[in-house]
């Protein structure tokens, strides 16, 4: 899939996947992937300043934390950025279907 | 030299981004590439992350919208305090006699630059907030910013020249124009560093609150009917000429009411209607309201 599709709509994927649980951004990145099945495969370092512009915005909050012999920096969703996750689903929602009847397609 | 040394070492050569923000990009970067190296090599870790020079670019494009943003506000705040503190000063004050009318002609257009340059500045922020603008408009933001600034001094400096008497209220908006020009300058170091900076950018103010309003039908609809009769990006000519007539109405109004004879009147008008057209000939394209004329 072209990345100039997905480009975008990545603020809201990441909000996504982060409602799920906490990640740091090479997780996020293979869970994109997987939930995608290999559709979404964006240069994986513009994760790096959608979630910066993110954590400015105050939608998601960071830190550094020490596993497996390694230091990552862990994002967690915000209360902001929990609604404003849940906003992004109702808003792709109603345009996918907008979409798919333009287009003549079920969703 | 392994591929991820390479790589980050070409990172850190492209990133304007200097400090903290630098240091934790590098650091997330180096592990993420790591990670992805210990299942997939250091090649092909390195092809998946991206090209240097566009990720390089993302990074001080994004942090520059944040800090033109965070300028913009800190600029509003502190050039609000200086112009509340000079207005008080010039009201508590005398006029000095000894003082060139060229120092009065000063205040009235500089005054008027800085607040038309803070006021798009402000509704451009407003309209980009959240949302990663691009780079012609980060460009335009700084450039915006750094105007208000320069016209806010010469206010200041030309209302010192103007009034006298014991304050000290000089002090105070000098003061706050030097933390109006601290926040300008954070703002558009990394705008300046951006490629887009080279070139001339428009921006128009009255597309700027249509997406404001965009929410808000009947004031939306408003903006969008006046924006079709007058926006400088879309009919210059007509809107500094159409402006240049209302300001020197207001100009005229003005004096009259304040008991100045018709000809000195007019005099105003004639002063103000030509710095509209002078400041909109010169300032036009900084302000990224028009297209810079190629010889």
């Amino acid at each position: 899939m072209r990345p100039d599709l997905i480009r975008g709509h990545l603020d809201g994927l990441l909000l996504s996947i982060l409602s799920e649980e906490p990640a740091h951004g090479y997780g996020l990145v293979e869970r994109l992937t997987e939930l995608s099945g290999g559709a979404f495969a964006l240069p994986e370092g513009t994760v790096y300043p959608a979630l910066h512009r993110l954590e400015r915005d105050g939608l998601v909050a960071s830190r550094w934390l020490a596993g497996s012999g390694r230091r990552r920096r862990v994002y967690r969703l915000t209360a902001r950025g929990r609604r404003a996750s849940e906003s992004a689903r109702a808003e792709w929602r109603s345009f996918a279907d907008a979409m798919a009847r333009v287009l003549g397609t079920t969703a | 030299m392994s591929a991820i040394e390479a790589y980050l070492a070409e990172l850190r050569s492209a990133l304007r981004v200097k400090g903290r923000a630098r240091r934790r990009i590098l650091a997330e970067c180096a592990g993420h590439l790591r990670e992805a190296a210990s299942g997939h090599g250091e090649a092909e870790a390195v092809a998946r992350f991206g090209p240097v020079d566009k990720l390089a670019a993302s990074f001080d494009a994004e942090l520059a919208a944040h800090r033109g943003q965070r300028a913009t506000v800190g600029m509003t705040l502190a050039l609000a305090a200086a112009a509340a503190t000079v207005l008080d000063f010039a009201h508590s004050g005398r006029p000095d006699p000894a003082a060139p009318h060229a120092f009065a002609i000063v205040f009235g257009i500089a005054g008027q630059v800085a607040a038309v340059a803070l006021v798009i500045a402000v509704v451009q922020a407003l309209r980009w907030r959240g949302t990663m603008p691009p780079a012609g408009a980060l460009v335009v933001l700084a450039r915006r910013n750094r105007v208000a600034v320069t016209a806010a001094a010469l206010t200041i400096a030309a209302a010192a020249g103007t009034v006298t008497g014991r304050s000290l209220a000089p002090l105070g908006a000098f003061g706050a124009l030097g933390i109006a020009l601290w926040c300008a300058r954070r703002g558009s170091r990394l705008a300046r560093a951006l490629p887009a900076a080279r070139g001339s950018h428009v921006e128009s103010p009255l597309e700027d609150l249509a997406v404001l309003a965009a929410g808000a039908p009947v004031v939306g609809g408003g903006v969008e009917w006046v924006r079709n009769l007058l926006d400088p990006v879309r009919h210059p000519v007509r809107t500094c000429a159409v402006v240049a007539v209302f300001a020197a109405a207001g100009a005229f109004a003005r004096d009259q009411w304040e008991g100045a004879a018709t000809g000195p009147a007019a005099l105003t008008a004639g002063i103000e209607a030509a710095a509209v057209i002078g400041a909109f000939v010169a300032l036009g394209p900084t302000l990224g309201l028009r297209t810079r004329r190629r010889a």
